[in-house]
């Protein structure tokens, strides 16, 4: 058995577009867009402030590997479907080169960021990102954000914390109490099932020995087939 | 604080901090069990694998051919034939007739529901631990030996239920239902796990100890799910039930709003009944660990309904405002999908469960799983709606239609697309 739980590989998952009409396949790619719109403009107040407070003015940034080849070149295409067999070993790379390529690239980016500060800008301002400083600087908006995000980290604190009590001590509790607090036993054999039921063992047995059963259900009675003895078994009700 | 300004806070806020603790709960389970490889078996104590059926000709033969080599030297299987007027006994005299040294059919007649063949079968059963699977899912092969080290290492342990994997994924439902499955349903059952009890096992792969199912009175027949009704059974009597995410299952599930919309009130339906037959918790102090599931399993019921009064109430003042000019100021200022400060911080919150979920499921997929990510956005728009619905409609039909309490016979929704066509 796979130690971590991976799935095997011989479920296929079954995806077939061609069941799809063109215009099924279009509306609900199309609406799904519409929801991360709706989605995008719901977040915009936090993610401009976020934006605002750790400076982040790019979407993702791209560090190139040793390789040459860009990282965000390997990221798109990882979603266009098509991974290339790339050469990454940073253990061949000294400690030194290592910094010195990282740093230094990352202080480019920086400098592109810089220049492109304009455009970035600029977008923002179409976007309506202006507001950003009328409401949160000049209107106070961010101070109450942040005692938003201060109230709501406290709040995922206690949580956090109730959860994590709660759990060691009922850990501590059953520790204590030992493992069982009911005393039923933990396997039930085959005599047991036959008195539940109300059944002959040895009829019961005849019976599971075939590999077709046939039963029927009256009244919530089971009723086992006709054996040896030509009488049918009226159960115990299920 | 308005009645209004308080259904609005409990709309939102419910399922902001509920996602924090299902987050939290889901890490903490992630970090203690789901990294630890599974210590390899002493013993093999037998397993039997009951599989109910009805009318599940297109199905029922690759689900036990499945079955034939899984990684767990000693089980037989059960298919419970409940009053199939399909093909379904003729495949399985078939398949009985080449593998007859582990597969057993019991044809029930007449048709009682899932409840009755199961426990029909339990009577036949060698297995010192039953696994409980629905005729349309593939087993995954390493299944048992996982469920059954939590059996032989825990004695106190009653029931054990796995890890449901969407297989369907051609609609957009399939695909929802992926997230879903991680986000919702797998999230849930690790928090629930880690505060000690779970609200049910997923019928569709649950494990038994076969003792605790006769001490509980084997499955009842009264109830729309008797996979929720056997849990609190279990728990009340003081069973251990668990989750293990690492045993998968894979599922077929409905991709049609109808068939969504029937299994998702079947469910809801089952959820109040459970709650209503077990309110007797209530009564007995040593039952109080059961104490916050219940709660917030009726605190969600409650927010189905907050949340379809709060549209109803605000697209009825909006009609109100647009027809007769009226000035109402709640129309202006709360408007469900203006991004305001709490809808802002839930749609984050929202956001990084899908992330936390799908990272962590993503280790039982074989692909990555994060392309259904594009997909998860879906859930709180259409899938809340349709769970609130659900719940209504259920409570509807467990107290105004009366449905509940009778016994139950199968109601199955579709099973994906490729089985419409």
């Amino acid at each position: 058995m796979e130690e971590s739980g991976q799935r095997s590989t011989h479920i296929k998952i079954i995806d077939n577009p061609g069941l799809r009409s063109p215009i099924r396949i279009f509306s609900e790619g199309f609406s799904t867009l519409v929801c991360w719109g709706v989605f995008a403009c719901l977040a915009a107040p936090v993610v401009s402030l976020i934006m605002k407070i750790f400076d982040i003015h790019i979407p993702f940034s791209g560090i190139d590997s040793q390789s040459g080849i860009n990282d965000n070149l390997v990221f798109m295409c990882y979603f266009l479907g098509f991974q290339p067999k790339i050469i990454d070993r940073p253990v061949l790379k000294s400690p030194l080169r290592y910094l010195f390529e990282g740093s230094f690239t990352l202080a480019l980016w920086a400098l592109w960021v810089y220049w492109l500060m304009p455009i970035f800008t600029l977008l923002l301002w179409i976007f309506g990102f202006h507001l950003y400083y009328s409401e949160n600087l000049i209107g106070g908006g961010m101070e109450e954000l942040l005692n938003t995000f201060k109230n709501g980290g406290l709040a995922v604190l206690v949580i956090a914390c109730v959860m994590l009590g709660w759990t060691y001590y009922n850990y501590l509790w059953f520790l204590r109490r030992g493992e069982r607090r009911n005393k039923s036993e933990a396997i039930i054999f085959d005599g047991d099932i036959a008195r539940y039921f109300n059944v002959n063992l040895g009829h019961l047995r005849r019976v599971r020995a075939q590999s077709i059963i046939n039963i029927s259900i009256d009244n919530d009675q089971i009723i086992l087939p006709v054996t040896h003895n030509k009488k049918a078994y009226r159960l115990k009700a299920i | 604080m308005s009645v209004w300004e308080f259904f609005g806070y409990f709309v939102f806020l419910y399922p902001l901090y509920m996602s924090v603790v299902w987050i939290i709960g889901g890490l903490i389970f992630f970090m203690r069990w789901e990294t630890k490889a599974v210590p390899s078996l002493d013993e093999y104590p037998p397993f039997s694998i009951i599989i109910p059926a009805h009318n599940e000709e297109a199905n029922i033969g690759q689900t036990v051919e499945n079955l034939k080599d899984l990684n767990y030297p000693n089980y037989d299987v059960i298919v419970a034939n409940d009053g199939s007027s399909d093909d379904t006994a003729y495949i399985l005299e078939g398949l009985v007739e080449k593998y007859s040294d582990w597969l057993k059919v019991i044809n029930v007649n007449p048709n009682g529901g899932k409840a009755k063949a199961t426990n029909a079968a339990l009577l036949f059963s060698k297995g010192h631990f039953i696994l409980v699977m629905d005729a349309d899912s593939i087993l995954d092969k390493d299944a048992l030996t996982y469920m059954a080290w939590h059996f032989v290492s825990y004695p106190r342990l009653g029931a054990i239920t796995g890890n449901p994997r969407v297989l369907n994924r051609t609609t957009l439902l399939g695909k929802i239902q992926v997230g879903e499955y991680s986000s919702i349903i797998g999230l849930i059952k690790r928090a629930q796990r880690i505060l000690g009890k779970i609200l049910t096992v997923s019928g569709v792969i649950a494990a038994y100890r076969r003792s605790a199912l006769f001490q509980c009175g084997l499955f009842s027949a009264d109830t729309v799910t008797e996979d929720i009704d056997m849990t609190w059974k279990l728990q009340k009597t003081f069973w251990d039930v668990r989750y293990e995410p690492r045993a998968l299952c894979w599922v077929l599930v409905p991709e049609t709003i109808k068939g969504l919309f029937m299994q998702r009130v079947r469910w809801a339906q089952g959820g109040i009944e459970v709650l209503k037959k077990h309110s007797n918790v209530w009564l007995d102090i040593k039952q109080r660990r059961l104490w916050p599931v219940y709660v917030e399993c009726v605190v969600g019921m409650l927010w189905a309904y907050s949340l379809a009064a709060y549209i109803i109430f605000w697209l009825v003042s909006y009609a109100l405002c647009y027809l007769y000019g009226l000035d109402l100021a709640i129309v202006n200022t709360s408007f469900p999908l203006l991004p305001r400060k709490t809808g802002s911080i839930l749609t984050l919150v929202c956001l990084f469960q899908f992330v936390v979920s799908i990272a962590i499921d993503s280790r039982y997929e074989e692909k990555s799983s994060l392309k259904y990510y594009f997909w998860a956005v879906w859930y709180p728009f259409a899938y809340w709606i349709i769970s609130a619905v659900a719940a209504i409609v259920g409570v509807y039909n467990m107290f105004i239609r009366k449905s509940g309490g009778v016994s139950v016979t199968w109601k199955s929704p579709d099973r994906g697309l490729h089985t419409l066509k």
